[in-house]
Parts: structure tokens; sequence; C-alpha cells
């Protein structure tokens, strides 16, 4: 655990320094040793004070409590500030005899990372509980948001992770909003991926995402246990102005690998979304929509909601705020309104499955990446089922045709 | 595919295909199958028919991976893989883009084989080989094309199944099961030499009877799959998380984090693949899925 805090707050520091415009300091640090940021950021304060104008507070945390210009702890540069900040976060109050306000108090610094490690693991039991509640909103409406379930801490910890990788925010190259007049916009969409395999400490706010208990909980629930990711984490950004999404997912036509069932009081849910959200979503605003109870429907979605301009009244966007975490079945139609917040927005999103689907396919999927040289001896036919699982790909796996007599494989333009 | 095979095969979760293969190829692919019975393993006595009395008897011999033997040897079982008469079929049972998920051996049983207990059911919901019907569409995950190669009378044994089964969302019966006590309901379809039967694995309730006949059983067993649905086969093989994604998304992850990272199959080969949590909150990895 205490190496985990040592990350978390080497990760922090070095966004300090980096900030504090001391980039040769920040380019001799070893990124897998956050405890040379830690010790340099300290050394820092005690020698210029606690200048608490980076955006994440460091200095502040670093040296106990002081700074003139700080922002709130937990509030980042994008307007970030928690509106339950404080609520949980291991910086308000300290156990062992409160905060000094002496520049360089080590006995402080040390006691603010006692107390971090004292506020792990998660408290609030409502967290990793399914409630009876829980379980017939998700059935009836194909979604469900679990409200305050990160920390003030957690949501600076993966912003402050996103700025460090600011320069890797690509724009979706196209339009999500084809054509439709309810969703376009000044610019399309950014996004950025990766985070699993970012270099240690910033991989592991993400990391811990993955198997948040309030993830665990409700997808063993949702999905069945043995749930495993398909794809993502993907952050979803977002500036004023930016396009919506055309609506997408539904009962109709039938999607095995995102098919929703319920049968004998067990929910089976092939494909769930869990969107992490680290800014305000508010009424209004925009964002992540749906059509509540469309995962049940058997007829097709007409082209107004698709494209939101007839919607008949029935998407709905969720008021959300940074840190709470929305579940979605994919097979619910949903898609995403144009951008019209003040503050950016920043949704992580992981592509969840049960154990026995796939929508992406993985780094073996041709039949030369899944089998031994036999292969090779095959006809293109023979070949063609023996790809791996799965839909999302660059490349797809050919499909068979046959009229009874003979087999062959369609050309395709 | 036509509408009375349709209906039938809604209905009753199986469906048997007449005389597709011809006499010259069904003594073709025995020829292959005789030229490798070295190659053949024998389960134990006992061993598939578990807690059964009535399916109690010799163990189950098979000849693994045909599409895999040298050539010539594998030359008939590969024409079986995506023979027209199964395609045009698996197009309309699991929909275009079916994959063959693992199988292609030969389950040879002599006189006094026994049985396998029946399995698979509507329920429990098995997604990933689970039959759903909507709007005229059919939609199954799991279908096992089974060649005969060698007649299996009325009474013989050899492949049973539960008609209708798949539709059930009851649990199976203990005395259903083990056909101790099967109520009546359990059947044994009469099937001929160069016959193929369709049956929902997974979905239905099937399994073997003990195999009574003087004239050896042999079956070629294909299990394909839906385009986006595993089982087990290769995807077991490729499923730990080392292997499934590149190696800086997954290095140094925990075991509850390795645990949603493994690749998609049912089978995970005793990897640590499933989450639970306690009371307090802390996530732990298991091998188990209860």
């Amino acid at each position: 655990m205490l190496a985990e805090i040592n990350a978390e707050l080497g990760m922090q520091a070095q966004e300090h320094l980096r900030g504090e415009g001391l980039e040769a300091e920040f380019a001799a640090l070893d990124v897998r040793d956050p405890a040379q940021s830690v010790a340099l950021v300290q050394k820092l304060v005690q020698e210029r004070g606690p200048r608490c104008d980076c955006q994440y507070g460091v200095g502040q945390r670093l040296c106990g409590g002081r700074g003139t210009r700080g922002l709130r702890h937990g509030q980042g540069r994008s307007g970030y500030a928690h509106p339950g900040a404080g609520r949980r976060v291991g910086q308000s109050r300290c156990p062992r005899g409160g905060h000094s306000t002496r520049r360089g108090d080590d006995r402080v610094s040390k006691c603010a990372l006692e107390e971090t490690i004292e506020k792990e693991p998660y408290m609030d039991k409502r967290l990793y509980t399914v409630s009876e509640e829980e379980k017939y909103y998700f059935d009836l409406r194909g979604y469900l948001v679990v409200r305050a379930v990160l920390t003030a801490n957690e949501i600076a910890q993966c912003n402050a992770a996103i700025d460090h990788f600011a320069d890797r925010i690509d724009h979706y190259d196209g339009s999500l909003s084809r054509g439709s007049k309810a969703l376009a916009g000044a610019t399309s969409r950014r996004q950025l991926t990766g985070m699993l395999g970012w270099p240690s400490p910033f991989r592991e706010p993400f990391r811990k995402l993955l198997v948040h208990p309030t993830v665990v909980s409700r997808l063993n629930e949702f999905s069945g246990k043995g749930f495993r990711l398909d794809h993502g984490p993907l952050l979803i950004n977002a500036a004023t102005g930016t396009e919506g999404h055309t609506l997408h997912g539904s009962g109709q036509p039938h999607s095995p690998a995102t098919w929703y069932h319920q049968q004998n009081g067990k929910i089976y849910c092939q494909g769930i979304t869990v969107a992490w959200q680290l800014t305000d979503c508010k009424a209004g605003a925009g964002g992540f929509a749906l059509v509540p109870g469309s995962h049940k429907t058997r007829e097709p979605t007409p082209d107004g909601v698709i494209s939101v301009e007839e919607d008949m009244g029935l998407v709905v966007q969720p008021e959300m705020k940074a840190g709470d975490v929305l579940f979605f079945a994919e097979t619910a139609t949903h898609g995403t309104l144009p951008w019209k917040g003040e503050n950016e927005r920043r949704s992580v999103l992981y592509k969840y499955a049960g154990r026995g689907v796939a929508r992406a396919v993985g780094k073996h999927f041709t039949p030369q990446q899944r089998y031994s040289d036999w292969v090779d001896g095959l006809t293109p036919e023979q070949q063609a089922v023996l790809y791996g699982p799965g839909v999302h790909s660059g490349s797809r796996a050919p499909v068979l045709e046959s009229d009874g007599e003979k087999t062959w494989i369609p050309q395709t333009k | 595919m036509d509408a009375k095979e349709r209906y039938f095969w809604d209905l009753t979760g199986y469906l048997i295909v007449r005389n597709v293969l011809t006499p010259e190829e069904v003594a073709a692919a025995n020829a292959a199958i005789d030229a490798c019975t070295d190659r053949m393993t024998q389960g134990e006595d006992n061993n598939r028919s578990r807690d059964s009395v009535s399916l109690r008897g010799k163990g189950q011999k098979l000849l693994g991976n045909t599409i895999e033997l040298e050539k010539p040897f594998c030359d008939p079982f590969r024409k079986m893989l995506v023979h027209p008469q199964v395609v045009v079929r698996l197009n309309e049972m699991c929909g275009k883009g079916f994959r063959y998920d693992h199988g292609s051996w030969v389950a040879f049983s002599e006189q006094g084989t026994e049985g396998f207990t029946l399995h698979g059911s509507g329920e429990p919901h098995g997604p990933n080989v689970a039959y759903h019907h909507q709007n005229g569409r059919m939609y199954c995950n799991g279908v096992t094309a089974t060649w005969q190669l060698a007649d299996g009378a009325a009474g013989a044994g050899g492949f049973a199944c539960v008609a209708g089964s798949h539709k059930s969302a009851f649990p199976i019966p203990a005395g259903v099961r083990t056909c101790d006590a099967d109520l009546g309901v359990v059947i044994q379809p009469e099937t001929k030499a160069g016959d193929v039967i369709f049956f929902m694995d997974g979905a239905q309730t099937h399994g073997t009877l003990p195999w009574v006949s003087e004239v050896p059983r042999r079956s070629v067993l294909f299990k394909y799959a839906s385009r986006t649905a595993v089982r087990s086969g290769v995807s077991t093989q490729v499923a730990p998380p080392e292997i499934y994604w590149d190696e800086a998304i997954v290095e140094g992850m925990s075991d509850p984090e390795r645990a949603v990272m493994y690749g998609p199959c049912t089978n995970t080969g005793g990897g640590k693949a499933y989450l639970d949590i306690d009371e307090e909150g802390n996530v732990s990895a298991s091998d188990l899925a209860v």
C-alpha cells in the first residue's frame, strides 16, 4: 500500500515539477521511482516554500497543507473540482494531531501519507454491494449510475495522468454525427487510449478502475463471474461545441455479442460499458444519452431516434458528477449529444464482455496466428472458419456462402 | 435449409440430414481412422457416465483433431469442415461468419462402451451456447455437426437428447441427467452412415447412451460457434493475459487485474479469471466461477 501511495504522490510531484518550470529536474528523474520526485519536491518546498500554484496543489500536499495560490485539493486546470471534494478525501483531517503549517515539516508530510493509507480501502458498503433497486433499475432501463464512487483525490489522479499524456489526445478521424442536424458540432470528439500500458505510476489510477469494487460487484451480477475486458479504456474528451454521436445498439436486430437476457432472477448481459466520469455532466450539457428500455425492444430503431432529430421524447441524458460511474448495456440504444457544457467532458470507457463472447478480436485472430503451419495446407474456405472470435478489427473474418452443392467466399468490394 | 428443417430445428434443437456423404466418402474417412487407430486415446471405465447406473461401461476411445492429421488422412475430415451441406445450414443456425471452435475428433465406441451423462440445458442460461429466435431469425451460438461413419440403429446407443430442452427454463432433473429415471423424454435418433446430426451444443440437453451394437460407433464431431461466441480449443491456449494482450498492457498487473484480461473462452485452463468480492469490499481472483 505504501508503494501505491508513493507512486500516487510521485506522479503528482512530477506534474508539480513540470508546472514549476523545472523540466531539467523532471527529465533527470526516473519515472519508475516515484520516491525520487517526492524527495525532490520536498527539497524544493524546503528551499522555496510551498508554492502551491500547480494545478494539483502538490506542494501543499507534500509540505503539509500550506499554500497561498493553490487550487483546492482535487481541482485541476479544467475545472475538475469535485462537488464532494473533501467528502472522502484523506487530506482535510489528520487523525494524529492535525496538520502543521510550518514549512518543510517532515513530520506532517509523513502524517499525510499515513492518513491516506488509512483511508484505503473502500469503506462505503454501497460501493461494492448491488441493491435490489439497482438490479430492478438496470433491468428496466438498460443503464445505471452509481454516484460518488471516486474520491476527489482519485479523480485528480486520473486527470493528472491524462494531462501528462495530453499530447497523445487525437481528434476522431471522421464525423460521428453522420449528417444529423441535431447532433452536428463544430469539431469532432477527442479521444485517448492506452492507459493500462502507460508507464508507472500513470497507469495505476486506470488499473484501479479496471477492477474497482464497484465494477466487480455490478458486473458479477450483470454479466456473471468471469466477465472480461473486451476493449478500452477509451477517454472521450469534448470541448464546448463538440459534435454528438448517432445512436446505435438495439434489441433489434439481435446481437449475440451484446445480448441482454434475464432468466429466473439472473441477468445475463454480454456487453456492458462502464464509463467513469472525470468531470461533471450537467443536465442539458450533452454527452452520454440513451433510450431507456431499448435493450428489450424487438422493433428496429426509427431513423429519427438514431439521428435524435425526431426522438419521440425517448432520448434521455443522465446528469452526472465527476466521480460517478455509469453502467450501460451495449444493446441499449445509446449515443452522444453535442457537448454544450462550459467545462471539458472527460469520460473514460471500459468495454466489458461476458466470459464466452468477444467483440474485439485479439492478437490471435487469423488462422496463421492461432494455429501452426498445418493451416497453410487448407483452402481459403477451410481457413475462413478457423478465424478467432470477434467482429471489431481492421480486417474481418471472411464469410462463407453455399448453395448446398459448393462453398465459396463472396468477393468483397 | 427449407421451412420444414427450420421448424424441426427450432422445435426440437436437433436436425438430421440424411445421406450427405457418399459410400465412397464414408469409406475414405473410415480408412483414415483405421490407419490412425494407434493414436486413439482410451478413456477410463465409468468416467463419463459419472454417477449414472444406466450409462456405465468401458471407457470411450477418441481420435483427436482429425483436421490436423498429416495428408492424406486429414483430407476426408477437412472436407467435412466446410462441407456445403454444413455451411448452408450453419449460415442460418449460427449466422454468417460462424467459426470452428474445437473438435473434429472421432468418437469410437466398441460394444459395451459407456455413455455420457446428459448435459446442456436452457436453464441455467449459457450465453455463449444459447439459442434465441427473434423476428423470424435463429441465433444459436453453439452447434455441433456430427458425421456418422457407421450405422446407429434404433436401440444401438450413441447420441441421445431431450427434444425441446433448449427452451426449458427449468434445471435438468437428476434422473434425466443420468438417464436412470428419464421421464420418457430422452430419445436416441436412428442414423445411417453418411448422415449428419446437427444439435444445439450447450443449449439442448444431450449426451450419449452406452453402445450396445456389435458394429463400433464412429462419429466425427465438429464444434462450431457463432462469430462472437467462444468456448475452448485454441481460444483457451491464447487466453492468458500475457498472450492475449501486448506485454506493456498487462505487465505488473495484480491477480485481480489479470483476471479480467483473460481472453474469451469458457475454459480458462485453471487460469484465475474469476473475481470475488468479500464483505469488506476486497477483490480477489480465483479459478472457479462459483
